[in-house]
């Protein structure tokens, strides 16, 4: 593949302004879950940690056995 | 990545605009597709075309088909021969397809990753859960990553302690000193060989009329039945293996770092369905295979790499076997070297730092090393002797499931962002598969826990 500086400086111009690469990225506001979407994350987080125990003690109790 | 700081030299482009900095390198990735584009149509170029355009969809698939999910696969043949696995690897290629497309236009659309989109929309306290998922998800499959390279090195004579430090010291040297483009054709170039399986159950000489009859339900028989833990691990395993978080986390960066647009969507999905379909064509030959040599075996817990490699030998000789054992530790370092890019990728967006592989080592100390740790530990714990190896590859893909539906509901709510996706937003019909996917996740490990905690609930 060429270099950036075998390119036509017309070229590279073309691309940054069609493209947008000289626009900087639009800001990403935070937004707050609702508390029914807490409850669904929270839910998923006792979900992982009772099936990871599970999927643990699974292993040392297959492991030993 | 800076955005505030100019760094496109002058000399390069007199007239162009100040630009952030360390798009360079993407912007000659871009440069290069452009030509290729605007160049006389013909074989040769839309051939060149073609394989420039490949690129994440690709290795997220076939680095999908690691050694983990290799042993996974053997373990399904072995278990349950020509059955219900081999059309469902089908069903299983069309949920990934389904979590991974969302990726594609996640990344394209907003031009960041995976983690700093969960970190910047819904704040750190949140962004944290999935980073810790993430990096232990990761450790945990790099380290069935390195068992399966161990052990294709010792069946072809190589010992441990050759295979694993040279194998993290590549993966070290593509990820640190080579930036994106040759890194993604470094790492194309190794994944091909992940199709290696496929010439390998074709000698394996199947019973091709049988093979053909599972796709009409023939042969769907599970001893044991549907509930049993046996065929509950293994579902869960086999859904563990296709879709896992580190892909959510690597496909989306990695369309980001290559510099896809929206106008190139189209342009990754059949990128991502090319990888599908290596995906499930190996996942096939890998059940075709054990299929023919492994099964019968009593406990599947006890099916691991050596074994498989054991019985390939003595059926279908000493050639056949180095093959495996070169697949075997292809996949384990064509998935190394992805999911450490993933876990780099997660953490630089984290913490808002360099986070691009093209940015040269001596400015991202804190991009690479983190996740060169995380592979350097993963390597040190497969070199403990006497691990139970077929029993942790199968909690380690199940665990990837138990961690899919969080990361999952992530996905979707940015998918559903109006704000951020714009026309690009989910369908509703796309938002019910995809929960769908997310409650069968949950469902499969629900009733694994519950076989597992409780042997006799389901009468077994």
């Amino acid at each position: 593949m060429k270099h950036l500086h075998e390119f036509d400086p017309a070229d590279i111009r073309r691309l940054i302004e069609r493209e947008g690469w000289e626009k900087p990225l639009a800001p990403v506001q935070r937004v707050h879950l609702t508390t029914r979407q807490q409850a669904v994350f929270w839910g998923l987080r006792i979900y992982v940690v009772v099936m990871t125990a599970v999927v643990v003690w699974a292993f040392l109790h297959g492991a030993a056995g | 990545m800076n955005t505030e700081v100019a760094t496109l030299d002058p000399k390069l482009c007199p007239d162009c605009p100040p630009l952030p900095e360390n798009l360079e390198q993407r912007l000659r990735d871009r440069l290069y597709l452009d030509a290729l584009r605007s160049a006389k149509q013909n074989w040769r170029t839309r051939l060149a075309l073609g394989l420039a355009l490949i690129g994440p969809g690709v290795l997220v698939m076939l680095g999908d088909n690691d050694a983990g999910g290799v042993v996974t696969y053997a373990q399904t043949g072995a278990t349950y021969g020509l059955g219900i696995f081999l059309p469902m690897m089908i069903l299983l290629g069309f949920v990934a397809y389904v979590v991974q497309e969302m990726t594609v236009r996640l990344g394209a659309v907003t031009r960041r990753g995976h983690a700093e989109l969960i970190w910047k929309r819904y704040g750190a306290f949140w962004g944290w859960f999935s980073l810790i998922d993430l990096v232990v998800a990761n450790v945990l499959t790099l380290m069935t990553e390195f068992i399966g390279i161990r052990l294709g090195g010792q069946a072809l004579g190589l010992s441990a302690w050759l295979t694993v430090p040279a194998s993290l010291l590549f993966i070290t040297y593509v990820l640190v000193f080579l930036r994106y483009w040759t890194w993604e054709r470094i790492s194309l170039f190794i994944a091909v060989f992940n199709l290696i399986f496929v010439p390998l159950a074709l000698f394996s000489h199947p019973n091709w009329h049988a093979v053909a009859q599972t796709f009409v339900g023939h042969g769907w028989i599970v001893p044991g039945g549907f509930l049993s833990l046996t065929f509950l691990i293994l579902i869960s395993a086999n859904i563990g293996t296709t879709i896992a978080p580190w892909q959510l986390f690597f496909q989306q960066s990695c369309v980001v770092d290559k510099g896809l647009l929206p106008q190139d969507i189209r342009a990754g999905r059949r990128d991502l369905m090319l990888g599908i379909i290596g995906m499930v064509l190996v996942a096939m030959a890998i059940i075709i295979l054990a299929a023919q040599t492994l099964k019968g075996v009593p406990n599947v817990q006890n099916v691991d790499a050596d074994m498989v490699l054991h019985v390939i030998r003595s059926k279908l000789g000493d050639g056949m076997m180095a093959l495996f054992a070169l697949g075997l530790m292809e996949a384990g370092l064509i998935a190394s070297i992805v999911i450490t890019a993933s876990s780099a990728w997660a953490i630089g967006e984290a913490f808002d730092i360099d986070r691009s592989i093209n940015t040269p080592p001596r400015k991202a100390i804190g991009f690479y090393l983190p996740a060169i740790l995380g592979t350097a530990v993963a390597a040190i714990a497969v070199m403990i002797p006497n691990l139970p190896l077929g029993f942790l590859n199968l909690s380690v893909q199940v665990i990837a499931t138990v961690f899919m539906p969080a990361a999952m509901l992530f996905l979707l709510m940015l998918l559903n962002d109006r704000e951020l996706m714009g026309d690009q937003v989910n369908s509703p019909r796309r938002n019910a598969v995809s929960i769908a996917i997310m409650v069968g996740l949950i469902v499969c490990n629900s009733l694994y826990g519950v076989a597992t905690l409780f042997p006799h609930a389901f009468g077994g």
